[in-house]
C-alpha cells in the first residue's frame, strides 16, 4: 500500500533522511518512534508529497508519486495526515472544519456532509464541542477535530503524528480502539508517536528512527530500548538488549 | 475685511443641488472604486505570494510601478491619456461618452488603491501559519478553493483594520476626481465658489460631511474587528443553521 524505497531527503547540508525503505500493507499499522529533530514529522510529510524527496522513490497503490500525470488533489484526500499541531482553520467552528472539505472535495450535499460529520463527532465524544471554534477547544479536543477531519475524507492511508499527546489515558484508549478498527478496514496507518505504551497496543510493526537511519525492531525492544533511543543516545547498553533477546 | 458666513445661500435650490449632487457622485466613486480595488489587489496579492513565476514578477513589478505614481497622475491619465493611446475611433467614442470622467475617475481610484490593497493583503497572507496553509492542501483543496474557503478569510480578519484605513483614505481620495470635473462633492464646493465667491459654507457642510463618513467606516470597522470577528468566522447562513441544529442536539443531552 504504501512503499518508500531508498528515499533520501535533505535540507540543505542536512541529510535527515538517509536511504529508508518501508512497506505498510493495508490494515498494518506502522509505529515510527525516535529522537525530537529526528525527521519523523518529515517523513510523514513526504508520502504526500508536502515534502518532496532527493532521491529514491515513494509508492501508494502501487504508483509512483513523482510520476507524471499525478493528481495531487486525489493523492491528499486518499492520503490523511493529522499534523502534530493540528493546524486546524481558524476561521471555521469544528464542524464546519470537518463539513467543508466534504463540501469542496467529495462533493457532498451539506446535508450529507453535515450528517457525516455529526456521526464522527460523536464516535470521538465531540458533539458538545461541534460549534466551538478551535482556539476555543483544549488540545486534545483539537486533535480529535483534526482526526475527524482526515478520517471523513475516507482515506486509505493515515499518517498521525504524535496523535496522542495531548490525550488523557482515557482518550488514548479510544483512539487506540479507532486505529485497530481502521486498520480492520483495511486502512495503511503510519504513526508517528512518543508514546510508548499507545505504540505497544496500537502497532503491528514498530520503527526507530535515528540519525536519518529507520530500522524495524519488535515491540519488546521498542519497549525497553526506545526510552535510551528517545532521549538520544547513539546505542544501547548491550546487556538489555540481550536480555530482551533472552 | 472680514467674511461674514451666510448659511442662507445653501438653501438656494441649484446650489443645494450641486452639494446634493456632490455627496451623490462621492459616494459612487469612493464605493465603486473602493469595491474593483479589493478585487483587484486580493488578485495581485495572490499572484504576489503564489509559487508560479508568471504570476508573481509581473504584478511584483506593477505593483511597484505604480505605488510610486501620484493618485492626481492616473486621474488625468485615464481622463487625458488613455483614450489617445486608443484606436481613434475608440478614443472619441469614450470622449463623447457623458459618463467618461466619471468612469475615469473610477478606473484611476481602483487601480491607484489596488496596488496599496494588495501589499496589505499579501502581508496578511503570509502571516498565515504556514500549517494552515499546508492543511488547506492535505485536505485536497484546488488552489482556488484553498483561497477561497481557506486563506483569504483568515486574511481579511487580520487585515480589516489596515483595509479600513485604506478604505477611509481611498473615499477621501475621491476627491481627486475634481481635476477631471466629476461634479462630486470636493468639485461642487468650488463651483459654488466660483459662482458666488462664497465658498466657505459649503466647503465647511463638505468638510463636515467627509469627516461623518470616514468616522463613520472608522467605527464600523472597529466594530468588525471586535464582535464582527465572531461574525467573519461563522459566515454564511448555512453555518448558522447548523450551529442551530446543533444547539438542539445539544439541550436534547
Ligand atoms: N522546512 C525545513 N527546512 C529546514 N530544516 C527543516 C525543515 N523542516 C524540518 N527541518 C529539520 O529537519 C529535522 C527533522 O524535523 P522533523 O520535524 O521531521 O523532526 P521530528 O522527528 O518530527 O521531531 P519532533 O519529535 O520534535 O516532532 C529537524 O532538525 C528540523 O530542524
Ligand atoms: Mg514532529
Amino acid at each position: 500500500m504504501v512503499e518508500l524505497i531508498s528515499v533520501t531527503k535533505r535540507f540543505g547540508e542536512r541529510t535527515v533522511l538517509a536511504d529508508v525503505s518501508l512497506a505498510v500493507q493495508s490494515g498494518e499499522v506502522a509505529i515510527v518512534c525516535g529522537p525530537s529533530g529526528s525527521g519523523k514529522s518529515t517523513l510523514l510529510r513526504t508520502l504526500n508529497r508536502l515534502e518532496t524527496i532527493d532521491a529514491g522513490d515513494i509508492r501508494i497503490d502501487g504508483q509512483s508519486l513523482y510520476r507524471s500525470g499525478l493528481d495531487l488533489r486525489e493523492l491528499r484526500a486518499k492520503v490523511g495526515l493529522v499534523f502534530q499541531q493540528c493546524h486546524l482553520f481558524s476561521h471555521l467552528s469544528a464542524l464546519a472544519n470537518v463539513t467543508m472539505p466534504l463540501v469542496k472535495v467529495k462533493r457532498l450535499g451539506r446535508g450529507e456532509a453535515r450528517a457525516q460529520a455529526l456521526a464522527l463527532f460523536r464516535q470521538f465524544g465531540l458533539e458538545r464541542r461541534a460549534d466551538a471554534f478551535p482556539d476555543e477547544l483544549s488540545g486534545g479536543e483539537r486533535q480529535r477535530v483534526a482526526i475527524v477531519r482526515s478520517l471523513a475524507l475516507r482515506p486509505k492511508v493515515m499518517l498521525l503524528d504524535e496523535p496522542t499527546s495531548a490525550l488523557d489515558w482515557c482518550l488514548r484508549a479510544e483512539v487506540v480502539a479507532n486505529v485497530r478498527a481502521l486498520a480492520s478496514r483495511g486502512i495503511a496507518q503510519l504513526i508517528v508517536t512518543h508514546d510508548l505504551d499507545f505504540a505497544c497496543a496500537a502497532g503491528d510493526r514498530f520503527f526507530l528512527l535515528q540519525e536519518g537511519r529507520l530500522r524495524e525492531v519488535d515491540n519488546y525492544t521498542l519497549a525497553c530500548c526506545a526510552p535510551e533511543a528517545l532521549r538520544g543516545l547513539s546505542s544501547v547498553p548491550r546487556g538489555r538488549l540481550q536480555a530482551v533477546a533472552a | 475685511m472680514r467674511y461674514e458666513v451666510d448659511w442662507s445661500i445653501l438653501a438656494r435650490p441649484e446650489l443645494a443641488a450641486l452639494l446634493i449632487d456632490g455627496v451623490r457622485y462621492t459616494m459612487i466613486v469612493a464605493a465603486v472604486s473602493t469595491g474593483v480595488s479589493l478585487v483587484l489587489g486580493t488578485a495581485l496579492a495572490i499572484a504576489r505570494v503564489s509559487g508560479s513565476g508568471w504570476l508573481r514578477w509581473p504584478a511584483e513589478l506593477w505593483v511597484n510601478l505604480a505605488r510610486h505614481i501620484p493618485g492626481v497622475f492616473w486621474v488625468l491619465f485615464f481622463y487625458f491619456a488613455f483614450p489617445e493611446l486608443l484606436p481613434a475611433t475608440w478614443g472619441s467614442a469614450l470622449n463623447g461618452w457623458t459618463s467618461f470622467a466619471l468612469a475615469a475617475g473610477i478606473v484611476a481610484l481602483s487601480v491607484d488603491n489596488a496596488t496599496y490593497v494588495s501589499d496589505i493583503v499579501r502581508t496578511g497572507a503570509l502571516a498565515i501559519p504556514r500549517g494552515e496553509w499546508e492543511a488547506a492542501r492535505c485536505c485536497g483543496l484546488s488552489p482556488w478553493q484553498q483561497w477561497t474557503c481557506c486563506l483569504i478569510p483568515v486574511t481579511l480578519r487580520t487585515v480589516t483594520p489596515p483595509l479600513a484605513n485604506r478604505t477611509i483614505h481611498n473615499f477621501k481620495n475621491s476627491s481627486l476626481c475634481m481635476v477631471i470635473a466629476v461634479p462630486e462633492l470636493t468639485w461642487a464646493t468650488q463651483q459654488i465658489e466660483s459662482l458666488t465667491f462664497r465658498g466657505i459654507e459649503a466647503t465647511l457642510v463638505a468638510t463636515l460631511f467627509y469627516v461623518t463618513v470616514a468616522l463613520a467606516l472608522g467605527v464600523w470597522a472597529r466594530r468588525l474587528e471586535r464582535g464582527g470577528y465572531r461574525h467573519w468566522r461563522g459566515a454564511g447562513a448555512v453555518w448558522r443553521r447548523e450551529r442551530g441544529e446543533l444547539a438542539r442536539v445539544d439541550s436534547r443531552r
